[in-house]
């Protein structure tokens, strides 16, 4: 999963830049409005257009792929379908809010920690 | 100012003081600019003219001071002569007396007259008395005409003769024009001498005098600080007289409201194009080097380092309507200028085609438009950035060709066509939806404008400083008008007199006594008097009657239709390229209001654009932009030369406040202002060096081979070129030696000015040229050197490394034989890139 550096262009299409500070990819911020300027962020896409599906916190998206002790022993397929269940649930919870939020994080703690994706 | 017209004496002189603040029928015409250059070297002369008047104020043989009284002694005895003593006031006791013995002598030859009418009387009664007893007649002949005669009078009255009047008064006129015409003839010696007290304040308050005139002529320090010069607008009034207000003062009052915006962007938009073309400034990112002025500038916030493709540029931070600051490189990196055209293309192109609906399935169409995430809202966003920064590059000159290379970064008009395309016609979709309002009100089309152009001091008229309102003061000398009101007045007031008035004559001297008091007590009326009102940007003028006579031939003032050319010496921002000037004419305007620049009439305003011609350079204008204030002087280039013992050299000095320079240091001389003139595009100064002979010339260059110019802003030193061979005898022409067949003749080189670094590439013509064998520029050997079969042509080249460090000027490009120096010497003329 890529990862880069948000950069907010002063209106609603944000970028992302690579380390070298070249541009990547867009994203609609209005549809990730959690993500902050500067933020570390893994991204799906970019898609033929340039824009990034789905951008979360990179720092979250670790935060659960790495709670497989031997993830590292992961084939690189598997490591892609944690990384795209993962991806897809913080872009669910992030619609969501309170309980119902809660509960969709620990669901995808409980289904990583069953290799359940 | 104003006191001085109210200061006038006599009543039929005073303007109508009441206040109507009526519409002024005043106009003006376009403005006449003069550039600061012709300003500059008219106060130098101005300045070099008052200098000369200080140093002969040191002489007490060339500015003699009189005391004051003799010189009205003078005055009243020469008018007393040139009267006669019946109107010298020196004889008016003598005068009064013979008056008052006339008297008593005419009362006596009353009496005698009124005895010898009643002796006359008594005689008669006699006479009469006797009649009864007459009876022959005593007179024979009465029947003939004859003379009478038979009594006589003791004093009879003699009738005034008006030719003997016409004469007297002539000669009077004739005296007092004269008198009043010789006003300003030399005083006559005198034996009275000031004592040295007197004669040291006198010559101090005088040299005080000079010194505030010269302080005046020069100008002070802010004239150009800035980046601001000096310029003169001449305008053209004509008053045309209003019946209404004929008595009163006319104001015109002239506000500086701005430099149009316009022109101010048109240079920014110059100064953003040269400042990208220079090479230290507009750097490949991989090879950037840090820059002082480019971090400056990007600190003022108004500019910022921008990645166009892969080079680094300055660019202007926009501000839109609302107020919104766009960073310049967000914009470019929302652009998608690097995306593929035919991507592109198809991008834009398919999401047309998902809007080419019927109309019962648009609505839904246009709603997903503006949906958060819509690859529509997505094309807005690289389309409103699109035509943002395609105009910010169009505004700031810059194509492709200007950054030197052919930038896949760089804006296509293909692209900015398609985008622009595209965002007319979805908001043309969008626009009433009240579901789209955030969409349409983020992208919206509006305009942007530079931030910098926002900053008050750069088309503000708070930049703008008064410095001379013309004229100062421009007065009527009322003597004159007394002297030419005289002759006529007199005429109509003796035409007017009965005849039986002996005393014509009398009432004539009082005429004059009057018209000279008049003359002593109104030196000048005021007609036009310059005024400014500091820290308001408004200057003006106050028109004042013209003094005249009316038909009986008293004086009075009234205004009258004249036209009147008034100047205003002005420092505005060089780079303005024109000025705004509202002005406004009033009629018996209210002094409070005048002097607080508040002056108002409705109907009477005039707007004024002066077009200017931008005279800023681009580093003087970098320098205001990151507010460096510091005015540096340097010398870049000395053109002319070599200086010589045979002849005295004109040099051209070249380099930014170089005309400021008090003296020019060379060989040991101290040149002052009078051996250079300034430039006519003020970027440098001429001097004229004076022949230096060998001796010492020669010492004096081996110690130090630099011009310095000397300035108030500090020192400037460039090497220049004195050959000491050209001296003496050498100064003389030469018999032409018979040329040696095989010896080394240089004629000509070409071309002779390059720019470097650059591979140079010289033709030499001569004669033997194939002897040569070593050839130097600036003493850098030349990389190759081709001669032509018949040894008159050779071509050197100089690689572009060689060139690389020869410093600009003038170079000598010289030839040798075995380390020999042979031929003649050429001048190479040499630019750095």
């Amino acid at each position: 999963m890529p990862e880069g550096t948000a950069k907010d262009l002063g209106t609603p299409w944000w970028s992302i830049r690579d380390d070298a500070g070249n541009p990547v990819a867009r994203f609609d911020h209005r549809l990730f409005p959690r993500i902050r300027n500067g933020a570390r962020v893994s991204f799906t896409g970019p898609d033929t257009n340039g824009v990034a599906t789905n951008v979360q916190p990179a720092a979250m998206v670790a935060r659960y792929t790495l709670r497989l002790a031997d993830e590292a022993t992961l084939s690189d397929d598997r490591k892609l379908q944690l990384l795209e269940t993962v991806m897809r649930e913080l872009q669910v919870a992030g619609n969501e809010a309170g309980e119902q939020r809660q509960k969709r994080l620990r669901r995808l703690r409980t289904a990583i920690d069953r290799y359940e994706f | 100012m104003l006191s001085g017209c109210m200061g006038v004496g006599s009543g039929s002189l005073d303007f109508d003081s009441s206040v109507r603040n009526a519409p002024g029928t005043i106009t003006l015409g376009d403005t006449k600019v003069y550039s600061r250059e012709m300003l500059i070297n008219e106060r130098a002369a101005d300045i070099a003219w008052i200098d000369r008047l200080i140093t002969a104020s040191e002489d007490p043989t060339k500015t003699v001071f009189q005391p004051t009284l003799i010189r009205e002694m003078e005055q009243i005895s020469a008018f007393a002569a040139a009267l006669g003593a019946r109107f010298d006031p020196a004889a008016g006791v003598s005068y009064r007396r013979s008056n008052e013995t006339g008297e008593i002598l005419q009362e006596i030859d009353v009496l005698k007259a009124k005895v010898a009418l009643s002796q006359v009387r008594r005689d008669i009664e006699i006479i009469e008395a006797g009649f009864p007893t007459q009876t022959v007649p005593v007179n024979t002949g009465l029947g003939t005409l004859g003379t009478g005669g038979a009594l006589t009078t003791g004093a009879a009255m003699t009738p005034p003769d008006a030719a003997q009047v016409a004469a007297t008064v002539n000669a009077l006129i004739s005296s007092v024009t004269a008198r009043l015409d010789a006003a300003a003839s030399p005083i006559a010696k005198t034996d009275a001498k000031s004592n040295p007290a007197d004669d040291f304040r006198d010559r101090l308050a005088y040299r005080d005098m000079l010194k505030a005139a010269r302080n005046a002529a020069g100008l002070d320090e802010l004239h150009d600080a800035g980046n601001n010069r000096l310029i003169r607008l001449n305008l053209q009034a004509t008053v045309v007289p209003d019946p209404d207000n004929a008595r009163a003062l006319g104001a015109i009052q002239v506000e500086i409201a701005a430099s149009t915006s316009g022109g101010t962007a048109a240079y920014l938009g110059s100064w953003l194009r040269a400042a990208n073309a220079r090479g230290d400034w507009r750097v490949d990112t991989a090879t950037f080097k840090p820059n002082n002025t480019l971090d400056t500038l990007e600190d003022s916030g108004d500019f910022a380092r921008t990645r166009i493709g892969s080079f680094l540029t300055v660019m202007p931070v926009l501000v839109n309507e609302s107020g919104v600051e766009l960073a310049p490189q967000d914009l470019f990196d929302r652009a998608e200028w690097t995306k593929d055209d035919v991507a592109d293309n198809k991008f834009f192109g398919s999401l047309l085609a998902e809007l080419s609906l019927p109309p019962a399935e648009m609505d839904a169409a246009v709603a997903k438009v503006c949906q958060p995430g819509s690859l529509h809202s997505f094309a807005l966003d690289i389309a409103d950035a699109r035509t943002k920064s395609y105009d910010l590059i169009r505004s700031a000159n810059l194509s492709a060709g200007d950054l030197g290379v052919q930038s896949p970064g760089m804006a296509s008009g293909a692209k900015y066509q398609r985008a622009g395309d595209y965002q007319k016609q979805v908001f043309g979709l969008i626009r009433n939806r009240p579901d789209c309002a955030a969409l349409v009100a983020r992208y919206a089309p509006d305009k942007t404008t530079w931030r910098v152009l926002q900053r008050p001091d750069l088309g503000g008229a708070e930049q703008v400083r008064i410095y001379e309102v013309g004229p100062r003061e421009q007065a009527q000398q009322v003597s004159t008008v007394a002297r030419s009101a005289n002759s006529l007045a007199l005429a109509v007031s003796l035409a007017a007199s009965a005849p039986s008035a002996g005393v014509a004559g009398n009432l004539g001297a009082g005429f004059r006594r009057d018209i000279m008091n008049r003359a002593s007590a109104l030196d000048r009326v005021p007609q036009v008097v310059g005024y400014s009102v500091g820290g308001k940007k408004k200057f003006g003028w106050v028109i004042g009657p013209h003094a005249t006579t009316n038909a009986k031939g008293q004086a009075e003032v009234r205004q009258v239709a004249k036209s009147y050319d008034l100047s205003v010496d002005l420092s505005v921002p060089a780079w303005w390229t024109s000025l705004k000037l509202k002005a406004m004419t009033v009629w018996a305007p209210s002094p409070q209001k005048l002097v607080s620049g508040t002056l108002g009439a409705p109907g009477s305003e005039t707007d004024l654009t002066v077009p200017l011609t931008s005279a800023a350079d681009f580093q003087s204008f970098t320098q205001f932009l990151v507010r460096d204030s510091k005015r540096a002087v340097a010398l870049e280039d000395v053109i002319g030369g070599p200086v010589t013992g045979c002849a005295a050299t004109t040099l051209l000095l070249k380099g930014p406040n170089l005309w400021r320079a008090e003296r020019v240091m060379l060989l040991g001389l101290s040149l002052g202002r009078d051996a250079f003139v300034i430039a006519p595009d003020m970027a440098g100064i001429i001097v004229t060096v004076p022949a230096v002979s060998a001796i010492p010339g020669e010492r004096a260059y081996q110690l130090d081979d630099q011009v310095h110019i000397l300035t108030p802003l500090g020192p400037a030193s460039k090497k220049f070129e004195y050959d000491a061979s050209l001296s003496g005898e050498n100064c003389k022409p030469k018999p032409a030696a018979a040329s040696d067949a095989d010896d080394v003749t240089v004629t000509k080189a070409e071309p002779t000015t390059f720019v470097v670094p650059s591979l140079v590439e010289i033709d030499v013509t001569g004669k033997n040229l194939g002897k040569i064998d070593e050839i130097r520029l600036d003493g850098r050997r030349a990389t190759t050197a081709k001669v032509s079969a018949d040894g008159k042509l050779l071509t050197v080249e100089f690689s572009r490394h060689t060139s690389e460090g020869i410093e600009q000027g003038t170079v000598k490009l010289e030839f040798f034989v075995k380390k020999k120096s042979v031929g003649t010497a050429q001048t190479i003329r040499i630019t750095r890139e």
